[in-house]
């Protein structure tokens, strides 16, 4: 474990100022400090985001939707009735994530950015591409749990729960550094590595997030969330599917599609949406969408499962949300 | 009074671990202490070339830096003494280690450890266990012939890679075979699997004077007495071993690791030197239950009766024998392939292999989940061939009074029959089941546990007892268990016995926890002391009255068991859930009624973690599933209800009648809930049952 210092400031931006100076954010630690702990994160100066007021809980605003800070716990998501009763989604996604215990402690925005769990990644020995290597070791090595498709270089898999779950729901997030704030979707906060880009997400240097966005539209939709785990409790998605859409008179719209544990980002593919417009969500529709949205996979050596249970799931949570 | 036996135990130890004040081997320290912390190797066969250590010594607050060089011919283990305290010409596996640092603190130390610069010339490494046995195969211990074994001679190997070798024949398979009706033959295999105690390894060594002492997690403080006085070269009664609470062993905790090390540096600096392994470490050197590729051959006559058995069972011992404390060097139960079975002939063989994978070891059972999961589907499979049902083929088979079985040794007793029509009475075998369902059968058998202590027990003025004994506790009810035999024959509450665990300079020798052991011989030895003690208390003698318990339990003599398990299967993504299961188990009389149910309650989750999901991934030698994120064990959520039958009125050679538990009843569950996948459809052939091996034998591929 390397040595760091530890600041916890109350205001946005004594932290946002910290943040610039290059230092990193620290919110319920759950993944943070077993980063540092195993070595594979060595941050100089750590910013503890969890002492600012503002920056936690959800609120919601007649026609402006939903507006959630990015400290709040994971576990006041999941527990929110209220909550549940306008995005159930959330609470699908969230009460299989993780523990009971590190929800209680994990945030929003820990769980958006937390780095992925690539075995090779985690072991601070292994010298991999993503860790400035010269080689991604799953490519010939256990590669159960790596991308099936949308790789580049590196074949870790986006490992979070919320994230396909709040992208199904069209959600934006609120950015700040020192520099001001600014919006974007947050799909795009994701990015799979390639090229120079040895990293997962697309924030800038200085920047955190602030809070999460969902529309009022997306709160018209029907959403569902399915995760294939090998043990029924603390276990990352082998696949996951996030799908909503707006059903009228039995046909569906505004599809939206959304796979987690098999591409280096939240997995989503426009044609296959757009396919399943105006359908009735009936098993043939649900599966030439799912093959659309996993065209082109090229699994290695040990994860072939994966699209064989990808398209299964993907038919499972559209026929749900027809029926 | 009403019988103790039959009120639930309080456990002696019970309050300090609820309350949090229970101190474990990682809680000690002592003035000026210092940490310890470990260089090891990157590759999983390399020569060592040089060690440089001078940036690791210029880090502030390292006391000592020590290399092979420093240790050499220093070479532990329980048995064979084949594992280098630090390695000097040759490391064997990923993480063998090369340099220990004593520092300041731990950081300093783990700093320093990360300084040593090692020059390696990489040497040709094997992981499969009949490559390694090949003609041919790379040598992994060319220096073999100038090791130590501990008490016995070594037995001889068929090839220098052999860590043991076992052959047994009985009856005349030949004959046995050339009758048969049909004859059946399956290979099956397992990956080597983690015991996951709770509490990592930790050690803490100090020599004050002449005296060595450890406080350490090995379950077996004699024995690590009597290794480390070989290790070191001092005498047995200069070193005093105390080992406290232990958090977990399940088999694990008899190797000690740490502790040599430790020693030298303790030896250098003078201080004490305490180290606590990681987690990660655990998993990445430890030793670990065998990995096993294992062909069964059977044949049956047309009734489905077994007239002749063969077996070649294959283990992957890692880089050393260290772990394995029976002279044959393999897993205790390495030829137990058809355990619980009439078997009027057989030939066995049994090789353990050396390989560059991290040492295994002993596991609750060790050798028997292995052979249970072969045997225990290899006969379903032939049920279903012959189309018989696979209960009533366990039925025909299973062992009774006058019958030999797979070692070939006569079944005076059996309460096989017994146990199995308990079981299709328990389990509502037959009944239909649901559409998706699947329903699996398994049985097994193990022997009680055999060997000898002693320990000393004190009748005060007041009536009330103190017993000291040197057996440890690793959380299986030890110390309650001898209090309430003591209380029971005494005829006094169990409150007014005092059980003091000691350490080795204050007890008699100790055998240590293990072998099923525990409740047969410290019982045993528990039960003598008191009969001695009434009988100095009758005769009219004066308290304080001190005697010696003693026992020497050499009865051969099994327990039996037998489950069922139901599972439901999504045909469509290969997972299934475990919904249903019965244990029928004959334990003998029951000493602790809240342990006996733990024991098997905690054996089911055990096994049942071995069939879903346990798996050390092991790539190009390195362990890759080196955390508990990666290496998966049940969740209570994983675990259904256990329907549980014990039988009890068929006595052992245990106090009042007491057989073993603790390792009763893990290693039927992998063929139960096999066989259970493979009723609903899908047969898979190695472990662990994923859902991704059970879609590719529903779909008739290769699992
Ligand atoms: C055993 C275990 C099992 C898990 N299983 C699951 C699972 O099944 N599904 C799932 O979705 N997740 C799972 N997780 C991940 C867990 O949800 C995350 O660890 C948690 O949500 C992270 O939140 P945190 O507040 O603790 O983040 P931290 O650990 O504090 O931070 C994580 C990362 O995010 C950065 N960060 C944090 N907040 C911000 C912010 N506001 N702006 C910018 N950067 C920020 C930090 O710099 C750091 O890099 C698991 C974790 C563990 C330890
Ligand atoms: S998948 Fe990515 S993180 Fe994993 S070994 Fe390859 S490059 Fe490294």
């Amino acid at each position: 474990m390397s040595l760091f210092s530890y600041t916890k400031p109350r205001a946005l931006s004594e932290a946002l100022r910290l943040l610039r100076g290059g230092a990193t954010a620290l919110a319920g630690g759950t993944d943070l400090v077993t980063l540092v702990r195993h070595g594979v994160a060595r941050p100089e100066r750590l910013v503890d985001l969890t002492g600012i007021e503002g920056l936690r809980g959800w609120s919601r605003e007649k026609g402006k939707g939903i507006r959630i800070g990015a400290l709040t716990p994971l576990a006041d998501l999941e527990t929110s009735a209220q909550l549940a009763k306008l995005l159930p989604i959330v609470r699908e996604s969230l009460r299989d994530a993780a523990t009971p215990q590190i929800r209680n402690v994990g945030t929003v925005g820990g769980n958006l950015l937390q780095r992925n769990r690539c075995w090779y990644f985690r072991d601070e020995g292994v010298p991999c591409w993503l860790k400035g290597g010269t080689r991604c070791f799953a490519v010939d090595g256990e590669s159960r749990y790596h991308a099936v498709v949308g790789a580049h270089e590196c074949w870790m898999v986006s490992p979070s729960d919320l994230a396909p779950a709040l992208i199904a729901c069209d959600a934006e997030i609120e950015v700040a550094s020192s520099l001001g704030r600014r919006r974007m979707k947050l799909a795009d906060l994701f990015v799979a590595p390639q090229g120079k880009r040895r990293r997962e997400h697309a924030l800038r240097e200085g920047e955190l997030v602030a809070a999460v966005r969902v529309p009022e539209g997306a709160l018209e939709r029907r959403g569902t969330y399915l995760k294939a785990m090998e043990r029924k409790a603390w276990s990352f998605a082998i696949v996951s599917v996030a799908a909503s859409a707006r059903i009228r008179e039995g046909r569906a719209r505004d599809v939206r599609v959304v796979l987690g544990g098999v591409a280096p980002v939240p997995w989503r593919v426009a044609a296959a949406e757009k396919q399943l417009e105006g359908t009735a969500l009936d098993d043939n529709a649900c599966l030439a969408a799912a093959d659309t949205l996993l065209d082109g996979a090229t699994p290695l050596r040990d994860n072939g499962y994966k699209v064989t249970l990808a398209r299964e799931l993907v038919r499972r949570a559209l026929r749900s949300l027809a029926g | 009074m009403t019988d103790v036996l039959r009120t639930p135990e309080r456990r002696v130890e019970g309050r300090e671990k609820v309350t949090g004040t229970a101190r474990y081997a990682a809680d000690a320290a002592r003035e000026g202490m210092l940490h310890a912390a470990f260089a090891g190797s990157p590759y999983p066969h390399a020569r060592v070339l040089a060690v440089d250590t001078a940036a690791a010594r210029a880090v502030p607050g390292v006391r000592a830096v020590l290399t092979g060089a420093d240790v050499r011919p220093a070479r532990f283990g329980r048995r064979l003494l084949d594992w280098p305290v630090l390695a000097w010409d040759r490391v064997r596996f990923i993480g063998d280690r090369v340099a220990a640092v004593a520092a300041d603190t731990p950081e300093a130390a783990e700093r320093a450890a990360a300084l040593v610069d090692v020059t390696y010339e990489e040497l040709p490494a094997v992981f499969d266990m009949d490559a390694a046995l090949a003609p041919g195969a790379p040598l992994i211990h060319p220096d073999a012939a100038d090791y130590r074994m501990l008490g016995v001679t070594r037995p001889p190997v068929p090839h220098p890679n052999a860590q043991g070798h076992q052959v047994h024949e009985h009856g005349d398979p030949a004959a046995g075979f050339a009758a048969a009706a049909r004859v059946f033959e399956h290979e099956l295999a397992l990956p080597p699997v983690h015991h996951a105690y709770l509490e990592p390894r930790a050690a803490l060594v100090w020599i004050d004077g002449a005296t060595v002492h450890v406080v350490t997690t090995n379950k077996a403080p004699f024995s690590l007495r009597a290794q480390l006085a070989a290790v070191a070269g001092v005498a047995e009664d200069a070193i005093v071993v105390h080992t406290p609470h232990v958090g977990g062993d399940f088999g694990g905790k008899g190797l000690s690791l740490d502790e040599w090390p430790l020693y030298f540096l303790a030896r250098v600096t003078g201080r004490p030197v305490r180290s606590v392994l990681r987690y990660a470490d655990e998993l990445q050197i430890s030793n670990t239950r065998h990995g096993a590729r294992i062909r069964l051959r059977t044949g049956v006559d047309r009734d489905g009766r077994i007239t002749a058995h063969e077996a070649r069972v294959r283990f992957d011992g890692g880089a050393y024998a260290a772990g394995k404390p029976i002279p044959f060097l393999m897993p205790g139960e390495a030829m137990a392939t058809l355990a619980g079975y009439r078997v009027p002939a057989a030939r066995v063989e049994a090789t353990c292999a050396y390989t560059n994978h991290l040492p295994a070891g002993h596991d609750r059972a060790p050798g028997q989940p292995q052979n249970s999961f072969a045997a225990e589907s290899h006969l379903d499979l032939i049920a279903r061939e012959l189309g018989v049902d696979p209960l009533e083929l366990r039925e025909r088979n299973a062992i009774r009074a006058g019958d030999v079985d797979v070692h070939g040794d006569e079944w005076h007793a059996s309460e096989m029959p017994r146990v199995l029509a308990e079981l299709r009475r328990a389990s509502g075998w037959g009944r239909p089941l649901p559409p998706g369902h699947g329903r699996g059968v398994a049985l097994g058998a193990r022997h009680v546990g055999r060997g000898k202590t002693s320990l000393e027990l004190t009748l005060d003025e007041r009536g009330d007892v103190v017993v000291r004994s040197g057996v440890t506790d690793q959380g299986g009810g030890a110390l309650t268990m001898i209090g309430r035999v003591v209380a029971r024959e005494l005829a006094i509450a169990p409150e007014r016995v005092r059980v003091e665990q000691v350490d080795t300079a204050r007890s008699p020798v100790d055998p240590g926890v293990g072998g099923s052991r525990v409740t047969m011989v410290h019982g045993n030895a528990a039960l003598d002391g008191a009969r001695k003690l009434a009988a100095a208390r009758d005769a009219g003698a004066a308290p304080p009255i001190r005697v010696v318990g003693s026992a020497d339990q050499t009865a051969h003599m099994f327990g039996s068991y037998a489950y069922a398990v139901e599972v439901e299967l999504d045909r469509e993504t290969g997972a299934f859930r475990v919904v249903d299961a019965t244990l029928v188990a004959d334990v003998g009389t029951v000493i602790n009624p809240v342990a006996v149910r733990g024991q098997l309650e905690g054996g089911f989750a055990f096994g049942l973690g071995q069939a879903l999901m346990e798996e050390l991934a092991i790539v190009g030698g390195r362990v890759v599933t080196a955390s508990f994120g990666e290496y998966k064990i049940p969740s209570i959520a994983d675990v259904p209800p256990l329907r549980l039958v014990l039988l009890t009125d068929a006595p052992g050679p245990g106090p009042f009648g007491a057989k073993s538990v603790g390792e009763l009843a893990n290693p039927a569950v992998v063929g139960a809930v096999a066989n259970a996948v493979a009723d609903a459809g899908a047969r898979v052939l190695t472990l662990p049952i994923s859902a991704e091996k059970v879609l590719a034998a529903l779909r008739g591929g290769a699992a």
